[in-house]
């Protein structure tokens, strides 16, 4: 007896066995039909669906024998397989590889055998169609063709089971998908009936009204005038396409919901018009966006407190000590004359803090429009402001700049007195410079001061930083952080560098067509 | 060189304490003082009734007071001075506050011709007068 061989691609072949997923499955009354036909066809006693795996066959179907599978060694159908077309023994006896085959020596006492190889649309022989008789045959042509296109018509069974297994799928995975999704999906036909709806949908409605969904329009759950509103949505869905809406809907579950809701057309293979409904419950989004903006307007509110009734009485005690100090000349003894001038100073102190706070809360508030400016003469504007001590000085380059006045200045003047009031000696010079980019303007401000350490200069810009006690230099520690809040607000960015021979140099990158951050 | 019957209406006493004395520096002498819009409209209207009431040239208005600032009390008086007894009378209001968008609103009143933020001093005070 000769045992078969292997196919030269086994692994592949029994992968895409495995693919079809057939191996013990269910009877097919369909294939049990079809071994009944071509066993009749053939005269034969015995038809089979035979595949054959990595150590057996298994009949899918059988007409004539009783068996479930059989050693792979032993089968004809193994033989069969390699082919591309019918494999025929027509007398077992006489065929060195069959006639001691103990299915030829004992049952079933094959004699002839016809087995037409299943061949899957990638080429793989996954078994047989085959006949089989205990007395020896040959098939006429007629026979051998019903052979193979019944052969054929197997293997498109399997595709189609398999087809059907993957769509099934899918269609479970959507399901999965479509149910687990936290927003409500919904399809609707062009009579606005419901005709699908995930479960988040469903579960707006009360249990005893989810029956009253699928094939229901459900305007009558709904206020009239939110009825009319989505029914005009659809509408419009329906003649253009696609709608996007921000709607508050009380939902027949009682409560009330902010939603952004998307609808879009689409048509099914038989070309009728649908809309797919996909609202997002927005409504926390909403309410933390409604408190957000109230925030901002106590912050608003507190920067006018701050401005007003702190500034007022505290400019009230600047002038009366001013008074006192006034009338004490020559009355009160040197040292308490110098404790009014220190009151002078800390209200003083304290005063410009408080136009400093105001200012910064108001960064980024008011939106300022871009003109046609003069470098030369803004920074002219700017030293005006600035108390400029003698053997300082300030130049800038001419250069046209198409930005908004009023940040250019207040991040210009905030530089420019930095620069002095942190300068190391008695002279100096502080010089702007401007390039245009091609979508920026890079703006620098450069001083011959004592420059800032790499390891401080992320940190100058922080609020309420100093790098030197206050008692050496006044101001806040907000202007630094002014300066960066101003420049992000138009989109632009900030970095420091050092400056040759010495100090630093600042960098503003100022975009022409500023991007505001929507606050 | 100029000494106008003049009314500061202001709710910090301190804050009219410090002004009328400013101004009597700068030799003003007539000033009246109230603590409230409604104290300010009620004096008008009994000047009004006294046949030889002297109505105020000058009208110094704080406006962040409790109950009626000042704007909405010019805006009351809208009539004295379009053709009222304070119809040659003229406005400086008083603000705390140096936001831009309060000075619009008060400039914006037609009977305003100044703004002075509070603290002012002196020499502010007296420019702020001069312009008038």
């Amino acid at each position: 007896m000769q045992k078969p061989a292997l196919p030269d691609n086994e692994v592949e072949r029994l992968a895409a066995l495995q693919s079809y997923n057939i191996m013990d499955s269910d009877a097919d009354p369909v294939l049990d039909d079809l071994t009944d036909i071509i066993a009749e066809l053939c005269n034969v006693p015995i038809a089979l669906v035979s595949l054959v795996d990595d150590h057996r066959q298994w009949f899918k179907a059988a007409c004539g024998l009783n068996a479930e599978q059989t050693d792979k060694d032993i089968a004809f159908c193994a033989h069969a397989i390699h082919g591309d077309d019918i494999f025929e023994v027509s007398n077992a006896l006489d065929d060195p590889r069959f006639h001691d085959n103990p299915l030829v020596t004992g049952d079933p006492h094959i004699r002839f055998y016809a087995g037409m190889p299943l061949i899957t649309e990638d080429n793989f022989a996954l078994g047989t169609l085959c006949v089989i008789d205990t007395k020896p045959r040959i098939l006429t042509d007629k026979q051998r063709q019903f052979l193979r296109s019944l052969a054929g018509e197997v293997v498109t069974r399997f595709e189609l089971e398999r087809k059907n297994r993957q769509l099934m799928q899918a269609q479970q995975l959507q399901r999965l998908i479509s149910d687990t999704n936290q927003d409500y999906i919904f399809v609707k036909d062009e009579d606005f009936r419901i005709v699908f709806a995930n479960k988040a949908f469903m579960t707006l409605y009360p249990e005893n009204m989810q029956d009253k969904i699928i094939g229901y329009t459900t305007v009558e759950d709904y206020k009239p005038e939110e009825a009319e509103q989505f029914l005009a949505d659809d509408r419009y869905a329906f003649a253009n396409g696609r709608i996007e809406r921000f709607e508050t809907i009380v939902f027949p579950d009682g409560a009330t919901r902010t939603l952004f809701t998307t609808k879009l057309r689409f048509k099914d293979t038989e070309n009728a018009n649908y809309i797919l409904g996909v609202a997002r419950d927005v409504t926390e989004r909403e309410a933390l966006i409604d408190s957000l903006k109230k925030s901002n307007a106590d912050l608003d509110e507190f920067a006018y407190v701050a401005s007003h009734d702190l500034r007022s009485p505290l400019t009230a005690i600047r002038r009366l000590i001013e008074w006192v100090k006034d009338d004490a000349v020559g009355k009160l003894d040197p040292e308490s004359l110098r404790h009014i001038e220190m009151i002078e100073t800390r209200a003083d102190r304290m005063n410009r803090l408080l136009s400093d706070l105001l200012q910064y809360s108001q960064v980024g508030r008011q939106q300022h429009e871009a003109e046609t400016l003069e470098l030369e003469s803004i920074v002219a504007d700017c030293v005006q402001l600035i108390d400029v001590p003698a053997g300082f000085s300030v130049t800038a380059v001419n250069q046209a700049l198409l930005l908004p006045k009023f940040p250019l200045e207040l991040v210009l003047t905030n530089l420019i007195s930095n620069a002095i009031k942190h300068h190391d000696k008695a002279t100096g010079n502080i010089a702007v410079d401007c390039q245009e980019l091609e979508a920026s303007y890079a703006i620098q401000v450069s001083d011959d001061g004592p420059g800032i350490a790499p390891e401080h200069r992320q940190k100058v810009f922080e609020k309420f930083t100093r790098l030197q006690s206050e008692d050496q230099v006044v101001g806040s520690g907000l202007g630094l952080a002014m300066v960066v809040k101003m420049v992000e607000h138009y989109g632009g960015s900030i970095a420091i560098e050092d400056n040759a021979p010495r100090g630093c140099t600042f960098i503003i990158q100022w975009p022409k067509t500023h991007s505001v951050r929507d606050h | 060189m100029f000494d106008f019957n003049t009314l500061i209406i202001d709710d910090s006493e301190i804050d009219r304490y410090i002004l009328a004395r400013q101004l009597k520096q700068l030799g003003i002498s007539q000033i009246a003082e109230h603590a409230s819009a409604k104290s300010a409209k009620d004096y008008l209207v009994a000047l009004r009734e006294q046949q030889a009431g002297v109505f105020p040239k000058l009208l110094i208005v704080d406006m962040h007071m409790p109950l009626m600032g000042g704007v909405e009390l010019l805006r009351d008086l809208r009539p004295w001075f379009d053709s009222g007894p304070l119809q040659s009378a003229q406005v400086l209001m008083y603000s705390a506050s140096e936001a831009p968008e309060e000075q619009a609103e008060a400039m914006a009143l037609p009977m305003v011709k100044g703004f002075l933020v509070k603290g002012a001093s002196i020499e502010q005070l007296q420019q702020s007068l001069s312009k008038l």
